[in-house]
């Protein structure tokens, strides 16, 4: 909803409307900006939020600001600085921290237990460094659908296998990129350790 | 549009400019026949080319085809003319609403409002005028129709083909021209209260009157109507819903000597629009639009004695307009978008009769300035000067000779010279010629180019996606879109009353300006796109109509067969229906007071391209949809009307691709004085 403006219209009436828009039709003097709902939630400040269910972690980042990545620790179960995190986010692009290994496969989340014995990369010495809006070209660069005819984007049907550069291996899967009330870049991901690892 | 019933409605001595609105109170019963397909009048009695302007009433005479004031017989290039009659008869609202059951005319409506289209080509190829002057607040090319309510307008001339040797940029397809209200020569006043269906309600009206030597007219208006949701299933509306407040006037004081006159008009326009937008992200905006628009004209004519005659004006509109989207249940996508454009100029014109030749000398300036943040630097301006020449060269029929004492024939020879100081400097020929070889048949054709200027947008365009990683960048150094027409027409008139009219066309454009894709990304940089002059495309067709106007009843339909192909794709264009008909039906009974009249519009199936994953596009064909509108009038006494309308009587239009207004229902009464 909106709060409506103090439109001469509707301070005034339209009858009397029409006489100052008669009158003096650029110099009513009436406030006529508009503005949004105030009554609706602020953006949660919190970059990063975790939830414990079970074995199972649900991660939410908010990686909506054009400019800032986010990062987040797997080894943590946390936010982390762009230096030490597992996983970094802007807008639409994920990418694997420093020294963070990744491989894609084909195993529904709960199935896959372990670790894959090969197949590991880390992310490409071009992007290394997250700076800019590019465009992630790593072992993540595929974690999204795009639909061209609405323009949106939805978790791919993949799952990953991450080695973090502590040793600790975890599964990962996209979940989601809007939250409740539709803002997209707010990044929703399952994930849990895997075996075989350390 | 034939003008057989306008042709009786229209005595040359019509009184004042409200003798069709007085026609449907029926005090004139030959005046019932609404004018909406009209051309040229085969029946209005003298006709002459070189008529001087000074004899004229403003209720026989068409401007848009020469720019000068021209007999509604004599005309040499076919303009159709929406009377005031016709205005109210239609029980529309605004001028989009008395376009969509039009004939020939495309009205498409969206996000942006509602425009409208002529011979097959875009919206932004229709140049809007009002009282010959430009218009400003376009939105992607396109001037939203719904902007102007009818309560100031005498009525609406459209001229269909190139315009651009009279009018310059973008009367490429053709012209629409709103003729605002002049006032009365007695002490006169009118008012309309109505209201219905979707939260419509309605109160408008005029006074008018002559003082002296001034003759004034005011008019005001505020209109309501809610917002409408055709998809049950989602949260967004189809259509927005409008509060319109709208206030006009003209005022003409006439110096006395050599006819000399000032005229003073303008209209201030109060516009708040809301709807709701549910994108397939998942959220769901309010969208609130608030427009203020003010237009101011003051114009000087001087007549003389010896077929001269000069007029200059000057004028200036300003479109102010703040638009915000407020997501529910966050402010995270909260956004407000704030636009201001200023379009003014000047013009002078001379009209020199030289024996069998009529000739218009003129000179324009005009100026345009758009401050938004989506354009690069935050602002754009342009300034353009033209000077153009018309010649109207009586060949056969002397000036003033009865009809059918001689074959009549008319050519019209012009050119126009545009300097722009961002596209560089365009010229426009055009030459018209009109044959009538028997009184009962007349021939038309015309040739000419026409072009388009850039838009602010797609000059100065700065859009930055993040989100998917691409920016759009106008082109700074755009030329304009050209296009080569050519149209031929004949009108018969077999009968007293009746008319029919075959017509075609053809268009040609070139470099019309597309958005193509610029450097692909890379690490560091988003996908680019710009606007390029880079496609051509053309349109061509076949018009048909037909009327027949007695006292009491009228009968007449359109149909019209467009081909339009986009020759750089290869394809149809998008969003044109091959076929298009439209009729309309009325009639009444003088002791009763009783009215009724039915206009409607059929469209058919039109293709659209959708993007798919991959290369390719898939075709979706928009089904066809019929727009019908029934009128109901009663005449109680002498100075009051009670009607009613139903309007998209039969639920045309669908949610996906035509989001007309639902059916609805609308009540009301109508006092003159």
């Amino acid at each position: 909803m909106l709060l409506r403006s103090s439109f001469c219209t509707r301070r005034f009436g339209w009858g009397a409307s029409l006489c100052l828009a008669l009158i003096v039709p650029a110099l009513t003097g009436c406030e006529d900006a508009l503005e949004a709902n105030a009554n609706d939630p602020a953006p949660d400040t919190e970059k990063v939020k975790t939830l414990r269910n079970g074995a199972v972690f649900s991660a939410r980042v908010d990686a909506t600001d054009e400019a800032l990545w986010i990062g987040y620790d797997l080894d943590g179960a946390g936010e982390a600085d762009a230096a030490t995190a597992s996983l970094l986010f802007q807008r639409s692009v994920a990418r694997l921290g420093r020294g963070v290994e990744a491989v894609a496969v084909d195993i529904a989340f709960d199935a896959l237990t372990e670790a894959p014995a090969e197949g590991w990369a880390f992310e490409p010495e071009a992007t290394e460094e997250p700076v800019g809006r590019e465009r992630a070209e790593g072992p993540l660069a595929n974690w999204f659908d795009y639909d061209p005819v609405h323009h949106t984007l939805s978790p791919a049907d993949v799952r990953y296998a991450i080695r973090t550069a502590e040793g600790g291996c975890f599964k990962v899967q996209f979940t989601a990129w809007y939250d409740d009330a539709g803002t997209s870049a707010m990044f929703g991901f399952d994930w849990a350790p895997l075996a075989g690892c350390r | 549009m034939l003008a057989a019933a306008a042709a009786e409605a229209r005595a040359p001595s019509s009184p004042d400019a409200e003798a069709g609105a007085e026609a449907v109170l029926g005090s004139d019963l030959t005046a019932v026949g609404p004018t909406s397909l009209a051309v040229a009048d085969l029946d209005a009695g003298v006709r002459g080319a070189a008529t001087p302007a000074a004899e004229l009433d403003s209720a026989d005479v068409v401007v848009t085809g020469t720019r000068t004031e021209t007999r509604f017989a004599d005309t040499p290039v076919a303009v159709e003319v929406i009377d005031r009659a016709t205005l109210e008869a239609s029980g529309g609202r605004t001028v989009a609403d008395v376009l969509q059951t039009h004939g020939n005319v495309r009205v498409e409506r969206s996000f942006n409002g509602a425009t409208a289209a002529l011979r097959g080509l875009d919206a932004r190829h229709t140049l809007v005028l009002i009282d010959g002057q430009r218009i400003g607040g376009r939105v992607d090319g396109a001037l939203d129709l719904d902007r102007f309510p009818v309560e100031h307008l005498e009525r609406i001339e459209i001229a269909r083909g190139a315009g651009s040797a009279l009018y310059g940029a973008d009367a490429v397809g053709g012209i629409i021209h709103l003729i605002t209200r002049r006032g009365r020569q007695t002490l006169a006043a009118d008012a309309t209260l109505q209201g219905g269906s979707l939260g419509q309600r309605d109160v408008s009206g005029q006074v008018s009157g002559t003082l002296g030597r001034l003759n004034a007219r005011l008019s005001a208006g505020h209109h309501q109507v809610g917002s409408y949701r055709l998809d049950s299933a989602s949260e967004a509306t189809s259509g927005s819903g409008q509060t319109t407040t709208s206030v006009g006037t003209q005022l003409r004081l006439d110096l006395g000597h050599r006819r000399r006159v000032i005229t003073l008009g303008g209209e201030f326009t109060d516009r708040q629009r809301e709807a709701v937008d549910a994108p397939p992200s998942g959220a769901v905006f309010d969208r609130t639009q608030q427009t203020r628009m003010i237009n101011a004209r003051l114009g000087f004519e001087l007549r003389g004695d010896g077929g001269t005659d000069w007029r200059s004006h000057v004028f200036v509109n300003q479109h102010d307009d703040q638009l915000l989207n407020d997501q529910r249940r966050s402010t995270a996508l909260d956004s407000s978008l704030t636009t201001a454009l200023t379009l003014g100029g000047a013009d002078s014109q001379v009209d020199v009769s030289l024996g069998h030749h009529r000739l218009s000398l003129g000179v324009e300036g005009l100026g345009e300035r758009a401050e938004s943040p989506r354009l690069s630097g935050g602002e754009g301006s342009r300034l353009r000067g033209a000077v153009y020449a018309q010649d109207q060269w009586t060949l056969g029929g002397a000036p003033g000779a009865a009809w059918g004492a001689e074959t009549y024939a008319v050519l019209v020879l012009g050119a126009r010279a545009d300097a722009d100081s961002r596209f560089g400097t365009f010229a426009s020929p055009r030459v018209s010629l009109r044959i009538d070889p028997e009184p009962w048949l007349a021939l038309q054709a015309s040739a000419g180019l026409g072009f388009r200027a850039p838009e602010f947008s797609e000059m100065l365009l700065l859009f930055d996606n993040p989100s998917v990683g691409y920016r759009v960048e106008g082109t700074p150094d755009l030329g304009p879109e050209v296009s080569r027409s050519v149209d031929a027409a004949a009108t018969v008139r077999p009968a007293n009353g009746a008319e029919l009219k075959v017509g075609g066309f053809f268009n040609h454009i070139d470099n019309l300006i597309q958005i193509v894709a610029g450097s692909p990304a890379t690490p560091g940089a988003p996908q680019v796109f710009r606007y390029a002059n880079l496609d051509r495309a053309l349109t061509a067709g076949m018009e048909l109509a037909a009327r027949w106007a007695r006292p009491a009843w009228w009968v007449g339909g359109t149909y019209t067969w467009t081909v339009a192909r986009d020759l750089s794709a290869g394809r149809t264009l998008e969003g044109r229906p091959a076929h298009q008909v439209s009729g309309e039906l009325g009639g009444r009974e003088a002791h009763t007071g009783l009215n009724l009249s039915l206009r409607g519009t059929w469209n058919g199936t039109r293709p659209y391209y959708l993007s798919v994953e991959g290369d390719g596009d898939v075709t979706r064909q928009a089904p066809a949809y019929l727009a019908l509108d029934v009128r109901a009038g009663w005449r109680v006494g002498e100075h009051i009307e009670v009607f009613g309308t139903a309007q998209n009587l039969v639920d045309g239009g669908d949610a996906t691709w035509t989001p007309l207004p639902p059916r609805r229902f609308v009540a009301g009464l109508t006092g003159r004085y």
